[in-house]
């Protein structure tokens, strides 16, 4: 099967996981993204987006127990899983294909 | 944002905001995302809790209905909306028909889309949070 076809935020969500290891939690995902890009991204946008890569299999997901902080809710914690590793690798690939030799006309 | 006062516990409306944004979410994904920003609130303002809520319980069931899931619940919520419209717009009508007429008495346009956008959106969540709660149980 072909790896899977990314979007932007997907491929950056894929990349905070990596990032993470065993520590990708929905709000430490939302911080990484925040801290890396400069952009205000939403917990909503983070957990919109990991349920629909779990869903095409590139991510999977196991709950544990959370500090007293959370009310007595578990944290989702979110691994990346080898299909999602493969359309990383492809994003990247294509990325690069895309870019070589071009020249965008900027400085720097 | 983070607030300039330092952290402080989350208050009884935070507490009743993130329970009712964990029953209207997904199972799975509802809780996780109250007990984040449960965890995250007393970091930051009111202001940003709020607009983090209103983008999660918007944007959630959105990607769902994306992604073919759940497309039943939100279409029927969708058909009962329309059910509602068209029975309160006929509703409207009596209710006008049985008063006596005034000069301007002619109720604006601008007035019945509020109340038909009322109307639909009210059927909309029932829909919605009905279906959510039957998958709950």
């Amino acid at each position: 099967m072909p790896p899977a076809v990314l979007g932007e935020f997907e491929l950056l969500v894929l990349l905070a996981l990596v990032r993470l290891g065993d520590d990708a939690y929905g709000m430490a995902v939302r911080r990484e993204l925040v801290d890396r890009t400069d952009r205000d991204v939403s917990v909503g946008a983070v957990y919109a987006t990991l349920d629909r890569l779990e869903e095409k299999g590139l991510t999977r997901s196991r709950v544990h127990d959370g500090p007293a902080a959370r009310g007595g809710r578990a944290r989702r914690f979110y691994d990346i899983t080898a299909a999602g590793r493969r359309a990383v690798r492809e994003s990247q690939r294509v990325l690069a294909r895309m870019l070589d030799g071009l020249d965008l006309g900027i400085a720097g | 944002m983070t607030s300039p006062v330092g952290p402080r516990p989350a208050g009884q409306g935070t507490l009743a905001v993130l329970a009712l944004l964990e029953w209207w979410l997904p199972e799975g994904v509802g809780d996780a995302i109250a007990g984040d920003l449960l965890e995250e609130a007393p970091s930051h303002s009111r202001w940003w809790l709020a607009r983090q809520v209103a983008d999660a319980a918007v944007r959630v069931p959105l990607a769902r209905l994306r992604s073919g899931r759940h497309a039943i619940p939100l279409l029927l919520g969708a058909l009962a909306a329309g059910i509602v419209l068209v029975a309160g717009d006929a509703a409207w009508h009596v209710v006008l028909s049985a008063v006596p007429r005034r000069a301007g008495h002619e109720a604006g346009l601008g007035w019945r889309c509020a109340m038909a956008v009322l109307a639909g959106g009210a059927a909309s969540v029932v829909s919605w949070g009905s279906s959510r709660s039957s998958r709950r149980a």
